[in-house]
């Protein structure tokens, strides 16, 4: 046998040994995974190294991984080999471009050029001028682009993006998000379009009317968010109202009114809004925020929990009865006095119409923001007066005198019986000074005699502040009474809508 | 309450809640107006099916109430799928052997419970997160089949990857 046939044998060999191990592969556990699941594991991978490596397991994982064509649309063009290889193996499929400045119009992007037909989604980030180069070579049709973000990085220098890019067509469209970027907002067809996200773009190179018109033709719109992104002053006639059927949250933070723009606004009973902005003068600065157009107001009419929150800033979070929020906040700044709560926030409250409401609960975390103790024209009572359906009083760090003492009969300002319909009082307590153990027997004894006795108090507290006997007591007053040691854990935000994600969107 | 049968003839009395976390399940009630559902066959065999399904009903249980993914909302199906995020029971209630993680998945899959199937997927991703092919062949018992020169037909083609 010569070295030409010992070479072929050992070729063959080699072979069969491949086979063989390829036939016992399909018995390893994990090969029972069916090859259309398997590939649902790379989309769970953080780099694109994973998804390599799981091609050089053995033939089945990387005949698998290679010819499911969807893992390879992903494209950051830092590489040419590997844009080459990416757009080979991801065939039809829609590519998802992401590119940075410095990969801007390099040899790795310029192999993508002819494939942008076929753009799925595209993210470019970088200065003024470079996305004005780049976006020269964006004018054809993308027929099938769904996502659309356009960063300029230098916000001071915001860059103005013609209607011309995709030929003026986006009508695939189903997010465009847009930061430091001036448009006339004119692209044609929005038909698809659910999210709108538009931020740092200055005032006086917005308008109204723009927004209105662009809005026009988006009639799917779920999401808008506005963020540092709003005109200062309406240019549209005042009964211009834009409806939009299908809305579900409105982000919008800003410094001008929210009204300019709220007030052309028609959105569905059901749309959760989040409002953002800072304040720091003496009185409350709703009026400016709130929609005046009545239809707008639905949503408010029925609120059933409002959540009034006192941190660094004061947070309203109004819920309706399908769980829609209404949630202004930021509201910070030096105007917010040590009795805050009590003069500026509560005061604030009774802007909106929470008779309706079941649930209130007040969680302060400043030291120095509870109320102070008046009971006549307190905000408190006042506050009270109006909540004559409220169920559920939860108070957390809170100052209690003064709420004990206005929801007793005997103690308020017209010897009344406030929130008829109380039944479960919560108390979070961290200080004993805050607590006010005797004002709270004193009510509830008060309530039960009138009839209106408590269902329900609990009361939490790091520490042993409350006697053994108080809480003996106070069960005469209170069909049930619960006394534990914990940390405070505040149970005030069980929103169904992640609004901290709606507005901190994880994309930028 | 609906009564699941498994293929290995075990009974299972849940709340319809629990049940309609899958969808294979909710299907087949809504479609059949019945109260009885006989899921568990896989891959046409008869398949063990009592310890994963007391599993996957526990995950059930304990998620039940929760929205459903919706098949309308592509963004959020994407973002779902991209995090490598498992939250805090999941994470304890995935951590199994590995025989009991694919048999989880396999069920999930089978069951169309979409969430848990996710759960199952970011488990195996995050155990291959960072490691070489010999490790991943290793962690999961399977041997290298490359012929050499399809070995260093990879390499070529990735070599790419090792420029500085």
């Amino acid at each position: 046998m010569g070295r030409t046939e010992v070479d072929f044998l050992e070729q063959d060999v080699l072979e069969v040994l491949s086979l063989v191990r390829s036939t016992k592969n399909t018995f390893a556990p994990i090969n029972r995974i069916p090859p259309d699941v398997l590939v649902l594991i790379p989309q769970h991978c953080d780099t694109y190294d994973d998804l390599i490596t799981l091609t050089q397991v053995c033939r089945g994982w990387r005949e698998n991984f290679i010819s499911h064509s969807a893992l390879w649309t992903g494209l950051n063009c830092t590489h040419v080999e590997w844009t080459r290889i990416s757009l080979e193996r991801s065939k039809t499929s829609p590519l998802d471009i992401s590119l940075k400045e410095g990969d801007f119009l390099n040899d790795a992007f310029l192999l993508t050029v002819s494939h942008l037909h076929n753009l799925g989604a595209l993210t470019i980030s970088g200065s003024s001028n470079s996305l004005l180069r780049l976006t020269k070579h964006l004018d054809s049709p993308s027929p099938l682009l769904k996502k659309l973000k356009i960063v300029c990085t230098r916000t001071k220098d915001p860059v103005i993006i013609k209607d011309t890019m995709f030929n003026g067509s986006l009508s695939s469209l189903h997010e465009l998000r847009l930061s430091g970027v001036i448009t006339n907002l004119a692209w044609k067809n929005m038909a698809n379009l659910r999210t709108f996200d538009l931020q740092q773009v200055p005032s006086n190179k917005l308008s109204v009317t723009q927004l209105l018109n662009f809005f026009e033709r988006a009639p799917l719109l779920r999401k808008i968010i506005l963020r540092q992104a709003f005109p200062n002053s309406s240019d549209s006639p005042l009964g211009r109202v834009v409806s939009l059927p299908n809305l579900k949250y409105l982000i919008l933070a800003a410094q001008p009114a929210h009204t300019i723009l709220l007030n052309h606004l028609l959105m569905p009973v059901g749309t959760s809004v989040y409002q953002g902005f800072d304040f720091s003068g003496a009185r409350p600065p709703f009026p400016s925020h709130i929609p005046q157009n009545p239809q707008n107001l639905k949503n408010l009419l029925n609120i059933t929990s409002v959540n009034l929150i006192v941190g660094l800033g004061v947070s309203f979070r109004l819920k309706g009865p399908n769980g829609e929020l209404y949630m202004l906040g930021n509201w910070v700044g030096d105007g917010l006095a040590p009795n805050g709560i009590d003069k500026r926030a509560l005061l604030s409250l009774k802007l909106f119409p929470i008779s309706t409401a079941e649930h209130l609960t007040i969680a302060c975390w400043r030291s120095g923001t509870s109320p102070s103790p008046e009971v006549n024209k307190s905000p408190v009572y006042l506050t009270f007066l109006s909540m004559k359906n409220l169920r559920v009083l939860t108070l957390t760090n809170c100052r209690n005198h003064l709420f004990f003492l206005v929801l007793n009969p005997n103690k308020n300002q017209q010897k009344i019986i406030l929130c008829p319909k109380l039944e479960e009082l919560v108390v979070y307590i961290k200080s004993e000074d805050l607590f006010y153990v005797n004002e709270l027997l004193e009510m509830a004894e008060e309530r039960a005699s009138r009839g209106v006795k408590l269902e329900t108090v609990t009361i939490v507290s790091s520490k042993e502040f409350v006697p053994a006997k108080e809480v003996l007591k106070l069960r005469n007053y209170a069909s049930s009474v619960e006394y534990r040691l914990d940390d405070i854990v505040p149970n005030w935000d069980e929103s169904p809508l992640d609004v901290e994600d709606a507005v901190y969107d994880s994309d930028w | 309450m609906v009564l699941l049968v498994t293929s290995d003839n075990k009974n299972f009395v849940v709340d319809r809640e629990v049940a309609d976390r899958s969808v294979f399940v909710k299907n087949t009630l809504e479609a059949r107006g019945l109260s009885i559902a006989t899921p568990p066959m896989l891959n046409g065999g008869c398949f063990e099916l009592t310890s994963p399904f007391l599993q996957v009903l526990e995950y059930c249980q304990h998620h039940r109430g929760e929205p459903l993914p919706t098949t309308d909302d592509a963004n959020a199906d994407e973002n779902r799928k991209r995090t490598t995020d498992i939250g805090e029971w999941d994470r304890k209630f995935i951590t199994v052997d590995h025989e009991m993680l694919f048999e989880i998945i396999l069920a999930a899959n089978y069951l169309d419970i979409k969430p848990l199937l996710d759960v199952g997927c970011k488990t195996i991703g995050n155990m291959v997160k960072g490691k070489s092919p010999e490790e991943v062949r290793k962690l999961f018992d399977i041997v290298n089949d490359f012929t050499p020169e399809e070995e260093a037909q990879i390499k070529k083609e990735n070599e790419w990857a090792e420029d500085p």
